[in-house]
């Protein structure tokens, strides 16, 4: 099977999986959504400081919540259904993109849909579509790397609850930081080239040290 | 008297000692800064663990890789040593700056890069040691605290620049910047000499820590190959689900 | 007289400084060495 096959058969199961589930859409996406709703109760609901921090906002219920959905594969598989895994001789790194491919599509629509309550509720117009764009995919990417990579690191038949996200909160701080200074760039009339610039460096290094790390992490018990 | 071959070493309690006294007697007798008073005092020890926070990351990120090249429990133990004192100084290096700056700033904790950088290292190195508790297997735990080590080691320069270009943006309230005028020699030779005994304490509590890491390694092992009862008795079905 | 109490003031802080340093070292190395006598306790127990 080819390096493309195989990590389109994971990318499939895995979303199967969530269509099943059902978990992504029915549970994270609500809990990302209430915590939107929770900070102007706790802040204050006046329009200017909602609108100042709803993109902030945004991003950090989108990099916190995200990585659960990142992780929740391999929070779901158990010790054994990974073994039987990788017995199927499976390439590990066709198993980790293909894992993170599904992430990142989860993501997207996570991005999305959260993007949309955030626009109704903080009272925010995003401007630059395209740096938008460019920004959602590159976010979605980074953490669903990031995230997959951390699940594979810690790896255990136990669900370590909190220390997926743990690891990944600072690691994830490039990705933060990009996404909201090209965003605020742009409403500054400002290049946000070198944000989007430097959160393509972070995928392109994570997608290398997740592909480089899948097979010595499969290898551990 | 167990019958491990290390008796008990003290040296390193001894260096320790010293190198605190050493460093107190520097702190207290040089002249005090011109522009901060007595607070300058406070520099001696905060720099220095600052100092040490970032040489105990590198030690454990080197740890990690050397781990995963040369595979030897070794370097996994000096990776390990490294990181919890490095939270210790981490933590001491936060704590301090934060003690310098209220009385000199007026607040707890600004958001300039340094400050902000050194609580997310803090958070790396929780993280790191979050991770190890997770098995008692030797060599999984330390096959993939090393491979976390490196990630972090490819990450951290990302999260660095990304930082200080973000604080670059957003000029923190120029309040006066710490250093203020160049320092004068004196105080400038006793900073050197209180890194240069914290590093040596480092030292000293890298060989103790190591030490505490080998043993404990040991109890874990002696815990498993422990001898439960004589096999038909112990014969059942193989535990699938359990982890590791 | 200003200057002798910014001084006292500034005492304090450094006071906290170092107490909070030195106990926060001394402390860290003795937990090392507590878990020592206990990880060769245990090794002592099983041997």
């Amino acid at each position: 099977m080819s390096f493309f096959h195989q990590v389109m058969t994971i990318t499939r199961r895995d979303l199967l999986r969530e269509r099943r589930s059902g978990e992504v859409l029915w549970v994270t996406l609500p809990f990302g959504a209430i915590a939107l709703l929770l900070v102007p109760l706790a802040i204050g609901t006046d329009a200017p400081t909602l609108t100042k921090i709803g993109p902030g906002m945004f991003w950090i219920i989108v990099m916190l919540f995200g990585v659960l959905i990142a992780i929740r594969q391999t929070n779901a598989e158990t010790t054994a259904q990974r073994d039987l895994v990788a017995l199927t001789g499976l390439d590990p790194a066709a198993i980790y993109v293909g894992k993170s491919l599904a992430s990142f599509l989860l993501l997207l629509v996570f991005e999305l849909v959260l993007g949309i309550v955030t626009i109704a509720l903080y009272d925010v117009a995003p401007s630059d579509l395209g740096v938008l764009l460019a920004v959602f995919v590159l976010a979605a990417g980074g953490l669903s790397l990031l995230g997959t990579l951390a699940a594979g690191i810690v790896a255990t038949g136990q669900s370590a609850t909190a220390l997926v996200p743990l690891l990944v909160a600072p690691l994830s701080v490039p990705l933060l930081l990009g996404a909201t200074q090209a965003l605020e760039a742009i409403q500054l009339s400002r290049s946000s080239l070198s944000w989007v610039l430097l959160m393509t460096i972070v995928v392109l290094l994570l997608a290398v040290a997740g592909v480089l790390s899948a097979r010595p992490l499969q290898e551990t018990t | 008297m167990t019958t491990t071959e290390h008796r008990v070493s003290v040296w390193p309690w001894v260096v320790m000692a010293v190198a605190g006294l050493v460093t107190f007697v520097a702190a207290m007798t040089v002249s005090p800064d011109v522009v901060q008073g007595q607070l300058s005092r406070i520099m001696y020890v905060h720099v220095p663990s600052a100092w040490l926070a970032y040489l105990a990351f590198g030690v454990t990120m080197l740890g990690s890789a050397m781990y995963l090249w040369k595979k030897t429990l070794t370097w996994d133990r000096i990776a390990l040593a490294s990181a919890e004192i490095g939270v210790v100084f981490t933590g001491l290096a936060i704590g301090l700056g934060m003690i310098w700056a209220k009385p000199t700033w007026g607040m707890w904790w600004t958001w300039d890069a340094r400050l902000t950088l050194t609580a997310i290292m803090f958070f790396v190195y929780l993280g790191y040691l979050a991770l190890r508790r997770t098995t008692d297997d030797l060599h999984a735990r330390a096959k993939r605290s090393a491979i976390l080590g490196v990630l972090a080691v490819v990450q951290i320069p990302l999260v660095h620049f990304s930082v200080i270009w973000w604080r670059g943006l957003h000029q923190a309230p120029t309040i006066g910047k710490p250093e203020g005028p160049s320092m004068d020699t004196s105080m400038v030779v006793t900073l050197l000499i209180a890194v240069f005994m914290f590093t040596t304490m480092y030292v000293a509590m890298m060989f103790k820590r190591i030490e505490l890491a080998k043993l404990e390694d040991a109890v874990l092992v002696a815990e498993q190959t422990s001898s439960g009862p004589v096999a038909g008795e112990a014969v059942s079905a193989p535990d699938l689900m359990r982890g590791s | 007289m200003l200057l002798a109490a910014i001084s006292a003031e500034q005492w304090n802080w450094v006071g906290l400084a170092y107490g909070v340093t030195y106990v926060g070292l001394v402390a860290y190395a003795a937990s090392i060495a507590v878990r020592i006598t206990r990880a060769r306790n245990k090794l002592g127990e099983t041997e």
